[in-house]
């Protein structure tokens, strides 16, 4: 089984901002212990071989918009919503924090 | 038939077959169809799917309904924007009938992994419909509408077409917009149809497909159009890939491949048993990097813009994402975001995710040879077994995992691929796929419509 702790699991979730509760922990830590061990055969493959060219979105066209200023397409227009919308601009109280700027 | 006749009779056989608890819509108000319909009627409009009622996966943004991803973190969520494929299908006449049931955010193999509950298989109840799209496959199958849209990351269209016995396409990578598709993994994810017929779920394709400025993966082509039907496959040659017809198959559902394989070339396919040497290692391939690109792709969903927030009373906004996302989320969805989150980690992310790029490449690398050897498409069964109990696997999250084998290669190259039912083992449905080299669903789509006449799909494997 691979060697992946409780406590590394617990850093993971920190670092993914999920929270996992005291119960659940141990459960998850032996079945990712467990999926981590199933990849361990990707270990014999060179990795020289990655070649991003050969994704399918790198080998077909895509259709870009004309390079033309516009007004953006906004599915909701900001003056329905935004007490004030201004030049594509929404303004905001001044924070207390700026106020001597 | 007017639209709001279409509209009443998808009314009926929704509500009768979630009635008797199928569970595979979660979000459906008769009086939305009703009102669509009558504004066709009312309009006059015609169009390639006229009154047809289509039941839409809900991780597909639609303005009819709200969007959920079958998650509490979006709950009620509705979406200010619709999908491109959803545009084109009213463009086309059809009618927005629900949203079907999945596993969370597209994370699943049995639509088990739903905050609403599992999707019962549609002639088993103790079996699972298949997954991710299992709500839309069963839907069909049930006969409450014609069509419906799911979605394919690693197999999620034709995994569940298979174990309900109707036709389930997963298109080109870029062949369909993925614009107000909810992204998993954005290098795999692509809109599929299911359809109770071959030319059903090829006609609504057609529709959905096509250039998306919206959608700069979205290639640069037409919408797709079929050529006419096929009398006979005389001039194809059809590969079978040696790696997917293993000793340790199901014996039913070898017996079905074995049999349709028969059928084909007494169509006049020329058959030819070819390698795809890299299959074995396409499972762990998928599973590195799906997830790395849904802990990517999820990390959105935190409390701030929308959707559930829990917490942030205490002005720590890090602790309103963590119990945000550790509430809202399920046990599924949170193991692979761990797991993504994991293999892109410092000191983790050549040995795992370097090495899964460069076996992506080697999958892709096997079929490319296979049909630059004149192989111009290749069969397969869909999946390795029918249909399994629900609780089979909920335990044991790999052999959930194992259970994608025959898919999810084509998702890793890319490729478009259908399953047609092909026969029946112990009662259940059978599924075989075809596979085409990227963009050329018409021939695998003419070729399918050959298959699926020269099958008897309700006999049993033998």
């Amino acid at each position: 089984m691979s060697q992946v702790s409780r406590d590394e699991i617990e850093r993971i979730a920190q670092l993914a901002c999920v929270e996992i509760d005291d119960a659940s922990l141990s459960t998850l830590t032996d079945q990712i212990a467990q999926i981590l061990d199933y990849f361990a055969q990707l270990a014999s493959v060179e990795a020289t071989h990655s070649s991003p060219r050969l994704h399918r979105s790198a080998r077909t066209s895509s259709s870009f918009r004309d390079d033309k200023t516009a007004e953006p397409e906004r599915a909701i227009n900001p003056n329905t919503f935004a007490p004030v919308f201004e030049q594509q601009l929404f303004a905001v109280p001044r924070l207390g924090s700026m106020e001597n700027e | 038939m007017s639209a709001a006749q279409t509209a009443r009779r998808a009314i009926q056989q929704i509500t009768k077959v979630e009635q008797a608890g199928l569970n595979a819509v979660i979000g459906f108000d008769s009086e939305v169809l009703l009102h669509q319909a009558n504004v066709l009627d009312r309009d006059k409009k015609s169009g390639a799917l006229a009154g047809l009622a289509v039941g839409i996966k809900d991780n597909i943004c639609t303005l009819e309904y709200p969007t959920t991803c079958a998650s509490r973190i979006l709950e009620g969520y509705i979406s200010p924007y619709e999908a491109t494929a959803i545009t084109r299908l009213k463009q086309a006449g059809a009618l927005i009938a629900c949203k079907t049931n999945l596993d969370e955010f597209g994370m699943g193999s049995s639509t088990e992994h739903s905050v609403f509950g599992r999707t019962q298989h549609p002639e088993q109840a103790s079996r699972v419909p298949g997954g991710s799209s299992g709500g839309s496959a069963a839907l069909v199958a049930a006969g409450a509408v014609e069509a419906a849209l799911g979605s394919e990351t690693g197999g999620s269209v034709r995994q569940p077409a298979a174990f309900c016995g109707v036709v389930g396409i997963k298109p080109t990578y870029g062949r369909v917009s993925r614009y107000g598709l909810v992204a998993f993994g954005s290098s795999l994810d692509q809109i599929g149809v299911f359809g109770r017929s071959v030319q059903m779920a090829a006609d609504v394709l057609c529709t959905i497909s096509g250039r998306d400025r919206f959608d700069a993966t979205c290639a640069d082509r037409d919408p797709l159009q079929l050529g006419d039907c096929l009398d006979d496959l005389s001039d194809l040659t059809i590969g079978v890939p040696a790696e997917y017809l293993t000793d340790d198959l199901d014996a039913g559902v070898r017996a079905a491949s074995n049999n349709a394989i028969h059928q084909l070339r007494d169509a006049g396919a020329t058959i030819r048993d070819v390698s795809l040497p890299h299959t074995q290692i396409a499972i762990a391939t998928y599973y590195v990097i799906a997830p790395a690109e849904a802990s990517a792709n999820l990390a959105r969903f935190d409390g701030v813009r929308y959707g559930l927030r829990i917490g942030g009373d205490n002005g720590l906004v890090g602790d309103m994402y963590r119990a945000t996302r550790g509430r809202g989320f399920g046990a599924e969805v949170r193991r692979r975001i761990i797991v993504g989150t994991y293999v892109l980690s410092a000191g983790y992310y050549d040995a795992y995710y370097g090495k899964a790029l460069a076996a992506r490449t080697l999958i892709t690398q096997d079929f490319d040879d296979v049909f630059a050897d004149g192989v111009d498409l290749l069969f397969t069964p869909t999946t390795p077994t029918t249909a399994f109990d629900a609780g089979e696997k909920t335990a044991d999250p790999l052999s959930m995992y194992l259970s994608d084998l025959f898919a999810v290669a084509t998702n890793l190259a890319g490729l478009p691929a259908i399953s047609v039912p092909i026969a029946r083992s112990r009662g259940l449905p059978v599924g075989g796929q075809l596979i085409a080299p990227a963009f050329q669903e018409d021939r695998m789509i003419q070729t399918a419509r050959v298959l699926e006449r020269v099958v008897d799909q309700g006999a049993e494997a033998r």
